[in-house]
């Protein structure tokens, strides 16, 4: 075992909180990411959401009842997908006057062993197929207004009740129901036949 | 069942039992329940499906944050409380080192027996003074030579307040 994840878990194991709020973060890390991507539509942007957020939480909420951790995560993951966002809006603006080609697109010559590792996803087609209902449906939640889009995902996708969305939205439990419901009825829409 | 008999769908939230619905109100309950259940395994399934990059870069954010909360935690108290050990403390450093030197101009001002009014009342400011995030950068700006000059005259005013 390399010798910072030894020391990771000698300092984890040691301290209570330190290990709730590691099995919290790992509970919802996934979904986060997910939330962010969607929202962010660039996955090293979601991922450093997602990353700012962990580090806020542990620094400012650790101290806090666990059972708020949840609300508080995604109320200050959606404060910092709003921040990305505007600085997005700022930096396209600024390098639309600007000639030269981003670093993404020049490539990344250092290889990720954890990238080249084998893979044990199902069949090429069976993928396919999965991939594409996911996709569609990924589209259309991502084209949802940003309120209805969060409101759904953290009461549909995470699982929150009224009052723990309205916590992490910032927003009242009518306000919550209001964009919940006028999501279903935009994905309805975007959906079309193909919706159950 | 009554019509008062609140039941769960799909999504386990309440919902009223048939009877006072009509067919095409039910089919759009049905409808939206299929659609927040699908919804649902899709995303899971999707967020199942990461690729091993992604994770591991969560997995060094998680680790990451809680490593610095564990490594706060395990500092001593007065550590924290200063803020050293690279974290933030309660107390800013450069504030305790003002209000010490209060306390030793105090000490070395007031002889035994002197009312403490005047002086008394000049310390608390110099406290407050020192106490400011302005002031502290103006004293460690290297301004060594004002903060002997007020410590002398905190002494000098002391003598002052005695001879009247």
């Amino acid at each position: 075992m390399p010798a910072r994840r030894a020391g990771c878990r000698a300092l984890v194991s040691t301290t209570p909180q330190a290990r709730a709020l590691d099995e919290f973060l790992a509970s919802i890390q996934r979904k986060a990411f997910k939330i962010a991507q969607l929202a962010l539509r660039h996955e090293d942007d979601a991922l450093d959401a997602v990353q700012d957020a962990m580090l806020s939480l542990a620094h400012t909420y650790a101290g806090r009842p666990a059972e708020e951790w949840k609300p508080l995560f995604y109320r200050i993951l959606d404060n910092r997908i709003l921040d990305m966002q505007r600085r997005r809006t700022v930096r396209g603006r600024v390098m639309s006057w600007l000639p030269f080609k981003s670093r993404d697109a020049e490539g990344d010559d250092e290889q990720d062993p954890i990238e080249q590792a084998p893979s044990h996803e199902p069949s090429p087609l069976a993928r396919l197929e999965i991939d594409e209902s996911i996709a569609v449906l990924e589209q259309a939640i991502a084209g949802l207004p940003d309120r209805q889009r969060q409101c759904f995902l953290l009461r549909n996708f995470e699982g929150l009740d009224v009052a723990e969305t309205a916590a992490a939205m910032g927003c009242s439990a009518g306000s919550v129901k209001t964009h919940y419901f006028r999501a279903l009825q935009a994905l309805r829409e975007a959906l079309g036949d193909t919706a159950p | 069942m009554s019509t008062d008999d609140i039941g769960t769908n799909a999504a386990g939230r309440p919902q009223p039992a048939g009877g006072g619905q009509s067919g095409t109100a039910q089919a759009g309950s049905a409808q939206r329940t299929a659609l927040e259940r699908d919804a649902r395994a899709a995303l899971d399934a999707s967020a199942a499906r990461l690729d091993a990059r992604i994770q591991s870069r969560l997995n060094q954010a998680r680790h990451r944050a809680v490593e610095e909360l564990a490594a706060r935690q395990q500092r001593p108290a007065w550590q924290r409380w200063f803020g050293m050990g690279g974290g933030f403390g309660l107390v800013p450093a450069g504030a305790v080192a003002g209000v010490a030197l209060v306390a030793v101009v105090l000490w070395t001002g007031r002889p035994e027996g002197r009312p403490g009014g005047m002086d008394t009342a000049a310390a608390f400011e110099d406290i407050e003074l020192l106490a400011d995030a302005d002031a502290l950068d103006l004293s460690t700006e290297a301004d060594t030579e004002f903060v002997e000059w007020a410590a002398l005259t905190a002494g000098e005013s002391a003598d002052t307040a005695v001879g009247t």
